[in-house]
């Protein structure tokens, strides 16, 4: 089992992009690479391999869940562990994530003091 | 007398000479044709008080002493005994016997056996006001016109119809005519005129206009008998009075109108379930060209139940008279379908035997289409509102988490009160979320077997940190038991949270909430008390309104959304959660949950008979 260590994190929001970066990369210890949309996630991984990939589900364009299955296209990223940071957490709303096979979904708003604890928790759940 | 005697031997007819006294002097021979008695077993013998019955010796006993008085009496009946036990009826004409000297010695009485016209006499009026009756019954008068005579007869009905009853005329054709309605009297002597020619018997219905004013209906037959050479011999008619049979025509008339044009889509079926009627309303929303293409189908074909167990359910429900309501998707012909509410009933008829059953629908399109439009609505703007919290909430995390820098004490006060009202605006999102789920209907709840004790221990523990931010202390009062109960773990904690967050925010500092689980064979009750202002009785009833705010306090200044009890009971009604509240001003409030308890061996197999 090897530790998770490089997040990618999908996010269109600016705002939201900073307090992520300090409560993942400041407090958390990851190495983060953040990107602003799902086509910038698309092309980052050929220079930096995530162990987890974080995204926001609602994103102009192309939303979280097809990012993550056009990750999931490249090669060697088939399997990697992915969570969802969404707005939209009704009961339905969380049965459709969990049938994209994320590992989890964390609710926004997000503590992000607890932020990095809780994607490492899920990481560790999820054995990888 | 001699002539008499010869001439009394061969009248047929009875000839009795009765002395003053009434003792028999003298009978003839045709005595005994009549009555079995020899003229020998009745001389020296009283007539009145041996031959006569009962019933008519006091009448027979008058006419006997004016007989004797002098006045000639003729035509009296009265029954005379016989000698096998029978009675025949004898028609008497009596005249005074008088001596040389003019004093009455006796009578002569000279009787005629009247028994069968008597008996006919009887039949004829019993039968005749058995037809009285039933003429008075059935409101139906007879009439007759005999051409030959020119005379017309009508019965009582008739006088009782033609309001005519008080006036005592003899039938005519002009008392006739003036109780028919005038606008109608053309028609029926049109009718009448047309009868003759046709030689046809008749009906006309026509309106009457009585002298007391009454208009009434009333419907005619009439046929007539012609004679050999062809002309009319007797014209015979009834008249009946349908005023009220036109009243109920008229009524369901009415009826089917107010049916056929309601703009609820409605069938009717036999007892069979098989289709009898669809109104316009049902045509147009099953898009159905004419009523014999719905006809040709069966209910299947046009509705189903979210299960198909439902159709069964919905049967026996109907059987067991009791109406059925619910939610069907209606199959229109040209194959599409919308979502519509059933409500069946059956028509039983007077013997408690189902005649029809009855179906009527409300389409439920733009009903589902607002609750559509409504809840995305709802979790959009639900998003929305969510995106910048998170940036807010995050930021202010961070900062009053000291990881960008210590705060003076001023700042860090401030920042905190920012902070925690990001947090009351997110709660109240969530909790308008999860309320309008509720209220649409859409909150599932999935109830199982839950263990008992690690959910109420649990939410205990969880809310101590928050109840201590308060100056609230939450304890646990007694054992929790070990028990399993019936419900949605998840749900039931929802309610437990909302009445225990409630508890808290509504204690003092430095209050107390409690919390204790009693359980019995059937349920567990969990109790929730607070020493908090308490709840005045006025307000109980309303307690679990959304947005009910309690006059004297501000649940905003408590941090409260208004929505928290309402949920819990919304969601506890849903789990078959009971909600109960004891409270007393200045004293405190006790919340109590009552939910039901699995019964042991519930899931095991149940046992098999012999």
């Amino acid at each position: 089992m090897s530790a998770t260590e490089r997040v990618l994190y999908v996010e269109d929001d600016p705002d939201i992009r900073a307090i992520a970066r300090m409560a993942l990369e400041v407090l958390g210890g990851f190495e983060v690479r953040i990107c602003a949309s799902g086509p910038e996630a698309v092309a980052a991984p050929t220079s930096f391999a995530p162990d987890i990939v974080v995204l926001d589900v609602m994103m102009p364009r192309m939303d979280g869940r097809t990012t993550l299955a056009e990750l999931r296209r490249v090669a060697g990223l088939e399997r990697v562990p992915a969570v969802f940071v969404t707005a939209k957490v009704e009961p339905d709303d969380v049965e459709r994530y969990r049938e994209s096979g994320v590992i989890g979904v964390i609710k926004k708003p997000f503590d992000p003091l607890t932020l990095a604890d809780q994607i490492r928790s899920l990481a560790e759940s999820a054995g990888t | 007398m001699d002539a008499i005697s010869s001439l009394a031997s061969i009248v047929p007819a009875i000839v009795l000479e009765l002395g003053s006294d009434g003792v028999v002097r003298y009978a003839n021979d045709y005595l005994e044709e009549v009555t079995g008695f020899a003229p020998s077993d009745v001389i020296g013998r009283h007539w009145l008080t041996e031959f006569v019955p009962e019933h008519d010796r006091s009448r027979v006993s008058e006419v006997f002493e004016g007989a004797v008085s002098g006045a000639a009496t003729r035509g009296n009946v009265n029954e005379v005994l016989t000698s096998d036990g029978g009675r025949r009826s004898i028609q008497w004409n009596d005249r005074a016997l008088t001596d040389e000297l003019g004093a009455t010695v006796g009578i002569l009485a000279v009787g005629v056996d009247v028994t069968e016209q008597m008996q006919q006499r009887r039949e004829l009026e019993r039968n005749r006001s058995l037809l009285d009756e039933a003429q008075r019954l059935a409101r139906i008068g007879v009439w007759e016109y005999d051409f030959v005579n020119d005379e017309l007869w009508w019965s009582d009905e008739i006088v009782e119809l033609f309001g005519l009853r008080g006036r005592p005329t003899i039938p005519s054709y002009d008392d006739f005519m003036s109780v028919v309605h005038p606008d109608d009297r053309r028609l029926v002597v049109g009718c009448y005129k047309q009868g003759m020619e046709t030689r046809e018997p008749y009906r006309v219905a026509h309106r009457l206009l009585t002298p007391d004013g009454r208009t009434s209906w009333v419907e005619e037959r009439v046929a007539t008998v012609f004679g050999p050479d062809g002309t009319p011999s007797i014209v015979r008619g009834t008249v009946q009075d349908i005023s009220e049979r036109l009243e109920m025509g008229r009524e369901i008339a009415l009826k089917d109108a107010a049916l056929e044009n309601a703009s609820t889509p409605i069938v009717i079926g036999d007892a069979e379930y098989r289709l009898m009627y669809a109104n316009a309303a049902f045509l147009a929303a099953w898009r159905a060209a004419s009523v014999e293409q719905v006809m040709a189908l069966t209910p299947r074909d046009l509705w189903v139940y979210e299960r198909d167990e439902v159709a069964d359910e919905v049967r026996s429900m109907l059987s067991g008279g009791r109406p059925w309501t619910g939610e069907v998707t209606a199959l229109r012909l040209d194959g599409t379908a919308f979502p519509a509410e059933l409500s069946g009933a059956l028509i039983h008829d007077e013997t408690g035997a189902v005649t029809y059953v009855i179906g009527a629908f409300n389409d439920l399109t733009d009903r589902v289409e607002a609750d559509r439009v409504k809840s995305e609505f709802l979790s959009m703007v639900s998003h929305e509102l969510r995106t910048p919290l998170t940036a807010i909430d995050g930021a202010l995390r961070l900062v009053t988490g000291g990881v960008v820098g210590a705060l003076s004490d001023d700042a860090r006060q401030y920042l905190t009160a920012a902070l925690r009202n990001t947090r009351r605006l997110t709660h109240l999102i969530d909790q308008l979320l999860i309320s309008e789920r509720i209220a649409s209907g859409h909150f599932a709840v999935s109830v199982r077997p839950t263990p008992l004790r690690p959910l109420v221990v649990g939410l205990v523990e969880a809310h101590q940190p928050y109840g201590a931010d308060r100056g609230v202390r939450v304890e646990l009062v007694g054992d929790v038991p070990d028990a399993t109960v019936e419900t949605d773990g998840e749900r039931f904690e929802q309610v437990l949270t909302n009445i225990l967050s409630n508890a808290i925010k509504f204690s003092p500092d430095g209050g107390v909430v409690r919390v204790s689980v009693n359980v019995d064979d059937l349920a567990a009750t969990i109790e929730v008390a607070d020493d908090g202002p308490g709840i005045p009785a006025e307000y109980h009833h309303t307690i679990f309104d959304r947005f009910t705010q309690i006059d004297g306090t501000d649940s905003r200044a408590v941090g409260g959304t208004g929505l928290g009890l309402s949920i819990a009971k919304a969601l506890a009604d849903q789990l078959g959660v009971g909600i109960g509240l004891r409270s007393s001003v200045g004293v405190g409030t006790t919340f109590s949950l009552t939910v039901p308890r699995t019964r042991t061996g519930q899931s095991s197999d149940p046992e098999l008979p012999g």
